[in-house]
């Protein structure tokens, strides 16, 4: 099937898993690829996402569930009007029920697939067994009408009720890729923080891995500079989850096999 | 005998719905419309119609005969016959557009018993 555009979401239901933080460096892959994007905040009490990212943000009050199905619908239906390939849905925490509900009420997978519009979802493993049933139930809801990216936090899970699971043998037959988030020191952490504060506005982390920017010492914005990084290279091996068919990068080995398959060619045709 | 010849011949009556004051119907209709009393009637009754009535008999026949208007006896013709009876004129074939609701979705789910997660307790 041709994907002409993708939402991400991450709707897992535990807060602080590192939701936010993962979305930071997906943003900055998209703009390093030049693939258009624009989001939506649904964390009503933060709104991290939306102050790093005003100009392509927009931020939702979810409220109780009939307001959070409201605000879901005129999400999805601005989202499926605009032309942005990806769009990337940043939510806050024990919001999966409402979001569940409303997708299944509002059809969106439906919508979505006649348009052509494919959803992934990011699911983060975690030590807490409610959240892991969460994500079962967020599996068995969507199934292959979804891709998944299942996204390691060490510095939050050690993932033990995961890692080697039915589930994720489940998850994998399914086509899951899995990225594995940096651990960025507290230090840096809060050196962000404070910058932001002095800068009066949120920081994308594109902004803070500059140094002549001044938001961040040289050896902090160095570790968010390696931390970027190492999440490129694992974007970059999983693409296809993540972009419109027509954006994700050809493989470069491709054509060198095809080269080499011409090359043999003449040989098989001695021996015959 | 010539006293008992001058006596009215009785019309009908006695049997079950003859009375004879059936072929009077319209008559008496036409009286109660005129707001006339069932004494009044039956005195028309006997001067003009020639039947000799009491205002009760009168009332009691008009009364029953209210009643068996109201449903139908096999004894009396039907004065509308049921719908079911009447040829209708032929309705137009109705199209009527059925509710929608959202269509069986045929997609992958992963096996439910499939999904565990490693037992906690053997971590």
């Amino acid at each position: 099937m041709n994907t002409t555009r993708r939402i991400h979401l991450n709707p897992q239901s535990k807060g602080n898993l590192g939701k936010s933080f993962e979305a930071e460096f997906r943003t900055a892959w998209l703009d390093r690829l030049g693939v258009p994007w624009n989001g939506s905040d649904l964390d009503d009490r933060h709104h991290t996402f939306a102050q790093r990212h005003p100009d392509a943000v927009r931020s939702y009050q979810l409220g109780n569930e009939h307001e959070s199905k409201t605000a879901l619908l005129s999400l999805f239906r601005r989202v499926l009007k605009e032309a942005a390939p990806v769009h990337i849905i940043d939510t806050r925490a024990q919001a999966d029920a409402l979001i569940l509900g409303a997708m299944e009420e509002l059809q969106v997978l439906d919508v979505c697939a006649e348009q052509g519009v494919r959803l992934t979802f990011f699911l983060f493993p975690t030590d807490d067994t409610e959240s892991m049933t969460n994500v079962g139930k967020l599996f068995l809801y969507a199934g292959d009408r979804v891709d998944y990216v299942v996204v390691h936090n060490p510095a939050k899970a050690r993932g033990d009720l995961f890692k080697g699971s039915q589930l994720q043998k489940q998850l994998v037959e399914f086509g899951a890729k899995s990225v594995t988030l940096p651990a960025i020191t507290p230090t840096t952490l809060l050196a962000i923080e404070k910058a932001e504060a002095i800068a009066q506005r949120g920081l994308s982390f594109a902004e803070l891995s500059h140094v002549e920017a001044g938001h961040l010492e040289r050896l902090l914005a160095g570790e968010i500079q390696w931390a970027m990084q190492k999440m490129l290279a694992q974007y970059n091996e999983i693409a296809g989850l993540l972009l419109p068919t027509e954006f994700v990068p050809q493989e470069k080995s491709a054509p060198a096999k095809a080269k080499v398959k011409t090359e043999v060619q003449p040989q098989l045709n001695y021996g015959e | 005998m010539e006293a008992k010849s001058e006596r009215p011949m009785k019309r009908g009556g006695g049997r079950a719905y003859r009375s004879r004051l059936e072929s009077f119907v319209d008559f008496i209709r036409e009286q109660r419309r005129q707001r006339r009393t069932w004494q009044e009637i039956a005195a028309r009754l006997r001067t003009e119609q020639g039947c000799d009535i009491t205002l009760q008999g009168l009332h009691q026949f008009y009364r029953r005969h209210l009643k068996r208007q109201l449903r139908s006896h096999w004894e009396v013709p039907a004065a509308r016959p049921p719908m079911s009876l009447v040829a209708q004129p032929p309705m137009p074939a109705r199209q009527p557009v059925l509710a929608a609701i959202p269509p069986p979705r045929s997609f992958r789910q992963p096996n439910p018993e499939n999904l565990n997660l490693n037992d906690p307790t053997h971590i």
